[in-house]
């Protein structure tokens, strides 16, 4: 009786499952659309009571799913359900897209970071936008990103999540460009949309190559063996040897490549700090970008299947990590400290992704780490939290000093107490220090790279870590130690603004008790585990140790708050400082390829050929009939005689015609 | 005195008559080119119907009606002038363009 | 003897309907078509039609071509046609070229077709008495019944209409 009431319940809170993006739906609806110049009460209430409704909605399903997949793998093998599905266009007779939702282990770990964190978020606006006069656009945009990004993740088919990761591109940009009359912010929105636009390209030309020779778009079908099986063959392009699945799986991954912000399309991220700062911190850090780790999670047993696209990802990965840690070291501004920071992660996330599979060895096809794939999604979900504090906390800081230079901050720790010691817990999480969460997920990642036999991925993940932890405490040490070096007036912690934050240090100090959980559930349940493997002993102290030099260096450069160590380390390194500084000249070099290459030699020929060659066609079409018309008008012109003198010509030629 | 002479003839004041209808500015200058063209159509059935007819009782009625026809042709459009006239007080083909488009 | 009596009355055709259709004023120009249609009359006796010859007279000259000298001096002062200008001697030559190519292109049809029409060209038809004309026109099996009723018809609503057209309109309801 209980379990089929439980069973009841189940079935109906799976079935409205559609509510959980239906909710952030409406709150873009109502505001956007109906009250564009309505009192800020009354956008906040409903922009709150949407968003907490979307929120436990979430976590119900949630513990819903809990309780009746995880609790009953009898009934579910694969530990996924799809809730429902609905076909929506008829490509052809064996093709159909359709809109449905489906719940695994991680799509229903996004959810609830998700719905967790835009309330939060929400809750931190209302008070970091007070004083906007864009306050009644503003929620309705981040309702509408919610929407989007819930979408993308508990999409049932591939090309529903690609609608939804376009939903969520244009969101982004409308956020980062928010400040429309600032022209670095209308850039900065426009370099985000176009690089992640020009790696979407790909991910379609993958997404149609997959779906035509499985003819079917589902998750479920792409990720089986026999799809794996079937694009697993050799063709010769200009007589190189191409793999299908090779292909289409690299092709697939692009998206993520700049969805994530990796090398080289990384360019778009730091300057997306250029939107409000609540929009940094859901979007840029703690969800939007992580939607490429996302799809390669989602997508994993066809990518695991090609061993060339895993050491891609990891390659990838692990280069971004450290590149983008260097770079931070010498940082001035703020967000981007913490937008290094965060591609630094992803890069983590991602070469975890690529080490799960175990390095060949003889003859033995490598198995799959399964490790890899839980230490991941581990870390994207500590990653969310840890970092949206960290940058609410930035916002708390640049809204009471008024500045983004830490140059002209420091000594904050007595005027914004809450705010120190949240921020501290954060610091020591991404630093990776025990027992906070980012410990656990570090050294789950590090461990996955160990077992898989591959050491040199492993060491860079353990020189980042150390970097990472520098160059957190380096931003600690000079923002809340020491001496002001600037002139503070009315350094004051909004409640709206300093509680989120300290609700945020829960899951950051306490994340480190789930990690038994993810590494067991947390997993491709239709990939079987390619062996045992072993926990050497050594690691978390190696590690920590990392951790703890970095923290110390940190200090003893930045203690208290000082720079003049630094600025001989400055100077001692010169124009290696300049590079680094300038993140090596890269922006630098895509403007030099748009502006010399692309528009001179391809976009300026296009354009000629628009103007004279298309929009000549038409004026020739119109110019034809006019031609035409005063040929007609000169035929009507009333005049008896042309008339009589006409139908006697005409006479006169029917009779030689009918000759 | 044949057919052929007679058929040339028609034709001559047929071809006067249009050279007439092109040339004639005024509006009754037309019709008085009409009737020449009328007359040198009525010559050609009286030609064949004296040479050529089986039936000459037909061949002496046909014209009758053309003529008749032609009266009343000539009844209407010189009532046709006459009102133009009070409208527009000009009867100069040129000046009257209501037909054009 | 019939043969020059023809040609004589064929160039006088000739050169009344010229003077018809290119004598600037119009009275002149109706009077010479009188001329014409006299000769016209001739003709047909010669082709031994004299009551065509009658009806043409009579019509044509006694009807159709009074109607037009009145309305000719209705509407222009003693036939000057009013137009300031005529059409000049230049244009007058090439839209002779119209009736020209016709007339050219008419004989040019007719001539080169051996046509069994124009062989026997040189018969006679047997003279055609009044009595004959009235049979014909009147009786209902071999006859023009239906003709002359319809053109009696027609007569009248060419009178009717003639009338509606050229009537003054009242002074309400004035249109073009």
């Amino acid at each position: 009786m209980c379990i089929a009431w439980r069973n009841l319940m189940a079935d109906f809170i799976f079935t409205h499952s559609y509510l959980i993006q239906a909710f952030p739906l409406l709150s873009f609806v109502i505001i956007g659309l109906g009250m564009t110049k309505a009192g800020k009460d009354t956008v906040k209430t409903i922009a709150l009571i949407l968003s907490a409704l979307s929120m436990i909605y979430a976590l119900l399903t949630a513990l819903t799913y809990l309780f009746t997949v995880i609790g009953q793998p009898q009934l579910y093998p694969d530990r996924s359900l799809i809730c429902f599905n609905l076909a929506w266009l008829n490509f052809s007779q064996n093709l159909t897209a359709d809109m449905g939702i489906y719940l695994d282990p991680i799509s229903v770990m996004m959810i609830v970071v998700i719905t967790v964190i835009s309330f939060l978020v929400n809750v931190y606006s209302v008070g970091y936008m007070k004083d906007d006069p864009g306050f009644n656009r503003f929620f309705p945009l981040m309702a509408l990103f919610s929407f989007s990004m819930l979408g993308l993740v508990i999409s049932s088919n591939i090309l529903q999540m690609f609608v939804f990761w376009e939903l969520v591109g244009v969101s982004s940009y409308a956020l980062i460009g928010f400040w429309y009359e600032k022209p670095s912010a209308v850039a900065a929105s426009k370099k985000a949309f176009v690089v992640t636009r020009f790696a979407d390209a790909f991910f379609l030309i993958g997404i149609l190559i997959v779906s035509f020779y499985s003819n079917s778009f589902d998750f479920q079908t792409l990720n089986s063996p026999e799809t794996a099986a079937m694009l697993n063959k050799n063709y010769l392009f200009v007589s190189l040897p191409v793999n299908l699945l090779t292909l289409a799986t690299l092709l697939i991954f692009a998206g993520g490549w700049g969805k994530s912000a990796m090398f080289p399309l990384h360019i778009w991220l730091p300057d997306a700090m250029e939107g409000p700062t609540p929009v940094s911190s859901i979007i840029h850090s703690a969800t939007m970008v992580v939607a490429g780790v996302y799809l390669t999670a989602r997508m994993f047993p066809l990518f695991a299947a090609s061993e060339t696209t895993l050491a891609v990802i990891q390659f990838v990965g692990a280069f971004t990590a450290v590149f983008a840690a260097v770079i931070a070291i010498t940082q001035m501004d703020i967000k981007r400290i913490l937008a290094f920071s965060t591609l630094s992660q992803l890069g983590y996330m991602l070469f975890s992704l690529g080490v799960a599979k175990v390095v060949t060895t003889g003859h033995h096809d490598g198995g799959i780490n399964q490790l890899g794939y839980s230490a991941a999604m581990y870390h994207v979900f500590t990653h969310a939290f840890f970092k949206c504090m960290l940058f609410l906390g930035a916002g708390s800081v640049i809204h009471a000093v008024h500045s983004n230079d830490i140059m002209k901050m420091g000594g904050l720790k007595t005027l914004m107490p809450k705010t120190y010691w949240s921020l501290l817990a954060a610091c020591l999480a991404i630093g990776g220090v025990f027992p906070f969460s980012g410990f656990w997920s570090k050294d789950a990642i590090l461990l996955a790279a160990l077992q898989s036999g591959h050491n040199f991925t492993f060491l860079v993940g353990l020189i980042t870590g150390g970097l990472t932890a520098f160059y957190m405490f380096r931003f600690f040490f000079l923002t809340f130690h020491g001496q002001p070096r600037s002139e503070f007036h009315d350094v004051r912690e909004d409640p709206w603004m300093t509680i989120p934050i300290v609700i945020l240090t829960v899951p950051t100090v306490t994340a480190g008790l789930l990690e038994h959980f993810f590494v067991s559930q947390v997993t491709v349940a239709t990939l079987a585990e390619g062996g045992h493997f072993a926990h050497p002993g050594w690691l978390p102290f190696v590690a920590s140790a990392a951790a703890f030099s970095g923290i110390a260096l940190a200090w003893i450069l930045y203690g208290r708050g000082k720079i003049e160590r630094a600025a001989v380390l400055q100077r001692a390194a010169g124009s290696l400082y300049t590079v680094v500084y300038n993140k090596f000249y890269i922006d630098e070099g895509y403007l030099f390829i748009t502006h010399k290459i692309i528009f001179r030699w391809i976009a300026t020929p296009i354009k000629w050929v628009d103007r004279t060659v298309v929009d000549g066609t038409i004026n020739l079409c119109g110019w034809l009939l006019q031609l035409g018309g005063r040929g007609v008008r000169f035929a009507q012109n009333g005049q008896l005689h042309f008339y009589l003198g006409v139908t006697v010509i005409g006479f006169v030629m029917l009779l030689f015609l009918g000759k | 005195m044949s057919l052929s002479h007679f058929i040339t003839l028609s034709l001559i004041l047929c071809a006067i008559g249009v050279y007439g209808i092109l040339t004639r500015r005024n509006l009754i200058g037309i019709l008085l080119s009409v009737e020449v063209i009328l007359n040198g159509a009525n010559i050609n059935f009286a030609a064949f119907a004296h040479f050529k007819a089986a039936d000459p009782t037909a061949g002496a009625i046909f014209p009758i009606f053309v003529m008749a026809v032609s009266a009343c042709e000539m009844a209407v459009a010189l009532a046709i002038i006459i009102s133009m006239y009070r409208q527009k007080k000009r009867l100069d083909v040129y000046r009257l363009e209501e037909l054009n488009g | 003897m019939s043969d020059f009596l023809f040609y004589v009355l064929a160039t006088m055709l000739v050169l009344l309907s010229l003077m018809a259709v290119s004598l600037p004023n119009l009275l002149h120009g109706a009077v010479s078509l009188i001329g014409s249609f006299l000769v016209t009359a001739a003709l047909y006796i010669m082709l031994q039609l004299e009551f065509v010859a009658l009806a043409q007279v009579m019509l044509y000259i006694g009807g159709i071509i009074i109607f037009m000298l009145i309305i000719i001096l209705l509407t222009t002062g003693l036939g000057e046609d009013d137009s300031l200008n005529r059409i000049s001697l230049g244009q007058r030559f090439k839209r002779a070229l119209i009736p020209m190519g016709l007339l050219v292109s008419l004989l040019l049809f007719i001539g080169k077709t051996p046509s069994p029409l124009l062989q026997s060209a040189t018969h006679r038809a047997a003279p055609v008495t009044l009595d004959d004309i009235g049979f014909r026109l009147l009786s209902i099996d071999n006859g023009f019944i239906i003709a002359f009723e319809v053109i009696s018809i027609l007569l009248l609503v060419a009178l009717v209409g003639a009338v509606v057209i050229a009537r003054k309109d009242k002074d309400e309801g004035e249109e073009a």
